[in-house]
């Protein structure tokens, strides 16, 4: 007979059981949504609708996305915007990291200071860029101007507006990969770095063939974190350019944003969601096969 | 018999206690933040007896997504009694059944409403059936501040035609530059920039948005009127200086002398703008004109918006003696001597013609500044069309915009895409 003694006394049940409550939660509040976009996706759900009911679509959205040239466009912006923020973030992280970790004595000042974009809201930080690439008045033309340079219309030139943008958030996401880093780095033994200096390996080859490949799980985490976070930042473009001038600056993120709560196409919004965590996913195992899987 | 007669008067005494303890009847009305009804908010409870009127603001941005998710709720209990919807959301509200017909409620008051707030009350427009009432308005002019211009040397009739707008505007960077004021401000920061910049100038060359063809709405921005407006501004930018600007401010710099002109919305030179100073002060701080027009015996043409008021569908339809209160209190605000009290409380236009006459008159000029002209400019403004697609159809021409000021390419050009855009945005 089965009873509850014998139940909680099972080693195969135990741990289900133990586990069943962070199961529903994690099903409820992030599986359940999930399942209900997608599901949204599937039917021409808007804002003039949401009473009467949307007629169910089946992937005609996702058809839709793909013929839609300011969806591709999007994509097109997204793909720099990643890149550039990345390869800023992560260069400078690293940099600031290594320097923090091998200067000890002032880090614990210079940590402060440089975490401050980071803990600053996102809509602050685009206010700050907003007045500091000013064309008349901003610091950054005004420093143009004291070099005899001729100053720039960072947010108003298509050219121009996307890298002013990539430069505010690798101002803002560089902290975090700094003290991410940095955490990382300080978990390598030393062991190695002594073997290396007996063999008399340099500097630069202690780096490459010690730190470099003990650092690549948190290297290949942190690059996850930071294409997800800017790939999906759309509060910050919101506020600096809201995607212009001329949808120079109009993310996957900022298109979802605008399609969904601006122009009232529910469905349309969640098909693009559904897209943006498709490509997530991809980045994410992509990460984790080249550079997760040699560390 | 006594014994009968005791009861009777205990039954009695406990109902009208009752009474008494049920309080007065609440009216939720949600506004958009600091859209101000709460000034008229004891004048409606004393005109409405019983009713306990409780005004409950949202963000702009935030107001309009509450609105869809509490009222597709279908449930009265968390539904406002009164809402005020932004003009150019009626043709989304309705459509999606949110908002209730209020036809036999305000029609023969809306018989004193400028045409274009009395259209723009119904759905389809013109149609004759109401889902509210425009409750205020606003209009867009072109303001300057006259010692600055003087400075420069520049007429203040210069900005009345496009040619000689942009030659002043020139002659104002220049001569102004030195002291960090900008000539002219030229927002290009979202799609309202259309609101300003391009939409008046199309509609004074004789253009229009959109227009019905075979019973189907279709672009008509990308006209000779719409190119040539367009056109306006790629001079004014670069014949004339201009610099786009993508920050908006709403008037706070310009009020704060960093432009000498701006065109802009009539709170730009309210008192918000200007703290602490009478009607008589600021009119005599700055100047307001018309928009520019391309060539002498053009009438100039401004755009105005605003807010409506109105009863969510739900209310009528589930609640129904909440909604013979929200009608009551709705009435209420409607009342020309209400109305006026708020727009001198608040500053903002009216949109009906018995507040253009005494007694109401005097105590709103004497409250809002040009307050004659911006009268005149609201009885011959011009409104968006408010169908549910709008804000794409924004979005589409400033675009447009955008490409030909920032990328050069041929207003006709630009116009034409965003024109075939937003085809087959109101065909899809």
């Amino acid at each position: 007979m089965v009873t509850l003694r014998g139940i909680l006394n099972s080693e195969r049940t135990l741990p289900y059981l133990l586990l069943a409550p962070l199961i529903v939660l994690l099903f409820s509040v992030t599986l359940f949504p999930f399942l209900w976009n997608f599901y949204v996706s599937m039917h021409d759900l808007k804002t003039t609708n949401l009473q009467t009911g949307a007629p169910f679509v089946g992937l005609a959205n996702y058809f839709k996305l793909f013929r839609d040239p300011t969806f591709l466009h999007s994509l097109k912006v997204s793909t720099y915007f990643v890149l550039g923020s990345m390869v800023g973030q992560f260069g400078l992280g690293l940099l600031l990291a290594l320097i923090l970790h091998y200067h000890p004595g002032p880090a614990r000042f210079f940590r402060v200071i440089f975490v401050v974009p980071w803990i600053l809201s996102a809509l602050i930080i685009g206010y700050s860029w907003i007045w500091m690439y000013n064309y008349r008045f901003g610091l950054i033309n005004s420093l143009l101007r004291l070099v005899g340079l001729k100053p720039i219309h960072w947010l108003n030139d298509i050219k121009m507006a996307l890298w002013a943008l990539v430069i505010a958030n690798i101002w803002r996401g560089t902290p975090f990969t700094m003290l991410f880093l940095e955490a990382a780095l300080k978990t390598i033994p030393s062991e190695p770095y002594e073997a290396a200096k007996v063999d008399g390996a340099t500097s630069w080859q202690s780096f490459r063939y010690i730190t470099l490949p003990l650092l690549r799980p948190a290297i290949a985490i942190n690059l996850i974190l930071v294409t997800m976070w800017t790939f999906n930042l759309f509060d910050t473009i919101l506020v600096m350019t809201r995607g212009g001038p001329a949808n120079a600056t109009l993310t996957t993120a900022m298109y979802m944003y605008k399609s969904a709560f601006e122009y009232g196409l529910l469905g349309y919004g969640s098909a693009i969601t559904i897209v943006m965590l498709l490509i997530n996913g991809i980045l994410a195992v992509l990460y984790f096969k080249t550079i997760g899987r040699q560390a | 018999m006594f014994k009968r007669l005791w009861v009777w008067s205990l039954v009695l005494a406990f109902g009208l206690s009752a009474a008494s303890w049920a309080g007065p009847v609440v009216v939720k009305l949600w506004q958009s933040e600091g859209y101000g009804l709460e000034a008229v908010e004891s004048l409606i409870e004393s005109l409405v007896p019983g009713v306990d009127l409780q005004v409950v603001e949202y963000p702009y941005n935030e107001l309009r997504m509450k609105l869809f998710t509490t009222l597709a709720a279908g449930d009265p209990k968390v539904a406002p009694d009164v809402v005020m919807v932004d003009s150019i959301w009626l043709g989304e509200f309705v459509e999606g059944g949110y908002l209730a017909e209020l036809t036999d409620v305000v029609a023969d008051e809306a018989a004193d409403w400028f045409e274009a707030f009395r259209s723009g009350s119904q759905w389809p427009a013109g149609s004759g059936k109401y889902y509210g009432l425009w409750y205020d308005t606003d209009v867009r002019v072109t303001m300057y501040w006259p010692d600055l211009l003087l400075e420069a040397g520049v007429n203040a009739g210069d900005l009345l035609y496009w040619d000689t707008f942009i030659s002043a505007c020139k002659k104002l960077n220049e001569a102004l530059a030195p002291q960090g004021i900008g000539g002219f401000r030229l927002d290009m920061g979202g799609a309202y920039a259309a609101d300003f910049f391009f939409f008046p100038f199309l509609w004074a060359e004789g253009g229009e948005i959109l227009v019905e063809k075979d019973g189907k709405l279709v672009p008509a921005f990308n006209s000779e009127a719409g190119v040539k407006a367009l056109q306006f501004l790629v001079d004014l930018v670069k014949k004339g200086g201009v610099e786009p600007q993508l920050d908006i401010f709403w008037g706070n710099d310009w009020a704060a002398r960093k432009w000498a002109v701006y065109i802009h919305g009539n709170w730009a030179t309210s008192e918000s703008r200007f703290p602490g100073t009478t009607a008589a002060e600021r009119q005599k701080k700055v100047a307001v004109l018309p928009y520019p027009v391309s060539e002498p015996g053009k009438v100039p043409v401004t755009l105005s918006g605003g807010w409506i008021m109105t009863i969510p569908a739900v209310i009528k339809d589930k609640a129904p003696d909440r909604y013979a209160k929200a009608v009551e209190v709705m009435e209420a605000f409607l009342r020309a001597d209400v109305m006026a009290e708020y727009a001198s409380a608040l500053a903002r236009i009216p949109v009906r013609a018995a507040l253009m006459e005494e007694p109401y008159r005097s105590k709103l000029a004497e409250n809002i500044e040009f307050f004659d002209f911006y009268s005149k400019m609201a009885s011959i403004a011009k409104v968006r069309p408010a169908i549910p697609q709008w804000s794409q159809v924004a979005d589409a021409i400033f675009e447009a915009m955008q490409k030909a000021i920032f990328q050069g390419v041929d207003p006709q050009t630009a116009l034409d895409e965003a024109a075939e855009k937003v085809e087959a945005i109101l065909g899809g």
